[in-house]
């Protein structure tokens, strides 16, 4: 019998599996450190010393992983309604164009708690329009929605450049950004949510968009799995067929769920550009777009998966920057190494294990 | 310079750089015709030029570093077919997967193994696949509009060049002329036909899987040792995409798709 349709209980599909699937990707991480000379296990232990060892660490992993829930709600919600968006990375960038206009227009004249609403509503709708025209062409027209957003990222890249370039940049100055917001654009950091643990959070640009962050999850949870339009999107993604029998217009899906898709990936610029650096910057996304695939895979695309994964991934960047002081062999590229055996072994190879499972389950739990 | 000496040049540089285009464009060819999405025609090029620069380094041989290149990307291309046709996984996904994997382990590798930050060091002429200068090259140059053209755009060029143009004829015959041709375009509209007919879908796959990843092992060298003379950091930059956009643009055809205006 094929092992395929046996069901299997939640927490072998939902812990189990996934945890394998994440074990053997740091199983293949761990060889490479090996090839390369290094000893893994050493690794790992100056990994999570530092990235957990102090207060400043744990505020810098915090701080990485805001991004990628982000982004992981990004890519889980368009993957819902069987949307591969690729672009959040490009989304993204652009969103903080939305996210540093409302600081530069209000941070003269009102305190930061009312720049917030602004910035989170410019950062959202500027990445939602990014996420726009991949979203019609794909509905419209059936271009490949992986390549559209791929070729935005290529084409918000050099837009942002352009504009930090030759229209946001301070006169005078070389650096290609924005000035400097002032205390009216900038959200506060949460050192006391550190202290509260008794830590110190030092100059870890931990802030306020955790917060904002957490609360998305729950909003995107309401979204997918308790709304008649989160209905209809994971009607979609599972079967594009039964969503038109059903009178589910495919069209309005893809474009309303690409727009939330890029909104939720246009605020992640609120972390960086707001709450870190308090200028809009070159560059600032850093790849957080795509690690937000990952962190969507691991966390099977739910919203409590997706934090536990960004932590985890948090981890991981805060960590390897970090060790790459110590061992200098170990680039921080590994990390993008590890993200792909992660999006390898938890996306495309998910069900590798699942026959054996189903064996080990029928002969050792039912037998 | 007059305006037909710059058309001599544009025409040259054309083919220079379209060769890594015309190899994965028709990589991707392959695999799409036989039912496999292949995004990671990208980071396959890449880990192939990395292995190749790698290998001419260290054997100062070109076509080591050929076969080193193929090697790597045919490795690259069991995977993907492991992951989408053994597990049939998400074809995208893997894709994408294996482009982030090997544009780390390049730069990761490249560091450990020469400490040039992701660099290959520089890889000697024989390392190299040289300039052919073909027959009457020299002769023919003060003809009058042919010689300019014959000595500059189709003289002078190394012999993977010539290979990516040869490839285009070939695969348009291996797939519309062969038994396997055929069987490889049914697979990809019809699976259901082909497994009806007694023949295996997955073996048939896989060699599809397998001849993309052969061609991509061309692209990446002739990037890194043809091209260039040593692997740079994401030295592929976007080709793979940039291919998959220009087999679109041909309708999944073969006859010089990636040949265009770079």
């Amino acid at each position: 019998m094929s092992t395929a349709s046996v069901p299997l209980p939640n927490w072998i599909n939902y812990a189990l599996l996934p945890l394998i699937n994440l074990t053997l990707a740091f199983l293949v991480s761990g060889l490479v450190v090996w090839i390369i000379g290094e000893n893994p296990w050493e690794a790992l232990k100056l990994m999570l010393q530092g990235a957990l060892g102090r207060g400043e660490g744990i505020g810098f992993t915090l701080f990485y992983a805001t991004n990628f829930i982000f982004t992981g709600l990004s890519v889980a919600v368009a993957y819902h309604a069987g949307l591969f968006n690729i672009g959040s990375e490009g989304q993204a960038y652009v969103g903080g164009l939305g996210a540093a206009l409302a600081a530069l227009a209000l941070d003269h004249y009102v305190p930061w708690y009312v720049t917030m609403p602004f910035a989170i509503i410019g950062a959202a709708l500027f990445g939602a329009a990014w996420a726009l025209i991949p979203a019609l062409l794909q509905a419209k027209r059936g271009s490949h929605i992986v390549i559209t957003t791929i070729m935005f990222n290529f084409i918000g890249a050099a837009l942002m450049v352009y504009l930090l370039v030759n229209v946001f940049i301070v006169p005078g100055k070389m650096a290609p950004e924005t000035r400097t917001f002032l205390e009216g654009g900038q959200l506060p950091k949460l050192d006391w949510l550190i202290a509260m643990f008794g830590g110190k959070l030092g100059p870890a640009p931990f802030n306020v968009s955790f917060l904002i962050a957490l609360v998305m999850c729950v909003v995107v949870w309401v979204l997918i799995w308790r709304t008649k339009l989160g209905f209809e999107m994971r009607t979609m993604g599972l079967s594009r067929s039964a969503a038109d029998y059903a009178g589910i217009s495919y069209t309005k899906i893809v474009v309303i769920t690409m727009l939330i898709s890029g909104g939720l990936a246009g605020m992640m610029a609120l972390n960086p550009v707001l709450g870190a650096s308090a200028r809009l910057q070159v560059e600032f996304v850093g790849g957080a777009g795509f690690v937000g695939i990952a962190v969507s895979l691991m966390g099977r695309n739910h919203p409590l998966g997706i934090v536990i994964a960004a932590i985890l991934f948090g981890v991981l960047y805060q960590g390897g920057a970090e060790l790459s002081f110590d061992m200098p062999n170990i680039t921080r590229d590994m990390i993008v190494v590890i993200q792909g055996l992660v999006i390898l072994f938890a996306g495309a190879l998910e069900f590798m294990c699942r026959p054996m499972i189903v064996r080990a389950y029928q002969t050792f739990v039912k037998g | 310079m007059d305006s037909f000496d710059i058309l001599i040049s544009i025409l040259g540089s054309t083919i220079r750089l379209s060769i890594p285009l015309i190899f994965t464009a028709l990589a991707g060819l392959f695999s799409e015709r036989a039912g496999i999405f292949d995004i990671g025609l990208e980071g396959k090029m890449l880990a192939a030029a990395f292995a190749a620069a790698c290998t001419a380094h260290l054997t100062g041989s070109a076509w080591a570093g050929l076969a080193a290149g193929i090697g790597i990307s045919l490795f690259f291309s069991l995977i993907h077919g492991f992951a989408s046709i053994t597990n049939r996984g998400n074809q995208i996904i893997s894709g994408v997967a294996l482009n982030f994997v090997a544009a780390g382990l390049t730069v990761v590798l490249g560091q450990a193994w020469f400490g040039q930050g992701g660099r290959t060091p520089q890889v000697t002429a024989d390392g190299r696949f040289a300039p052919i200068i073909l027959p009457g090259a020299d002769a023919m140059r003060d003809v009058p509009f042919i010689g300019p053209i014959y000595a500059n755009v189709i003289s002078g060029n190394n012999i993977l060049t010539y290979l990516a143009f040869l490839a285009v004829p070939i695969s348009w015959w291996v797939l519309y002329r062969t038994r396997f041709g055929l069987r490889l375009r049914a697979v990809g509209e019809n699976p259901g036909a082909v497994d009806t007919a007694g023949i295996s879908v997955t073996y048939l796959r896989y060699r599809a899987v397998l001849v993309a990843g052969f061609l991509c092992g061309f692209a990446g060298t002739y990037l890194a040792i043809a091209q260039s003379a040593a692997f740079i950091k994401d030295m592929s930059a976007g080709k793979g995409f940039i291919a998959l956009a220009a087999l679109i643009f041909a309708k999944w055809k073969p006859g010089l798709p990636a040949l265009r205006l770079p």
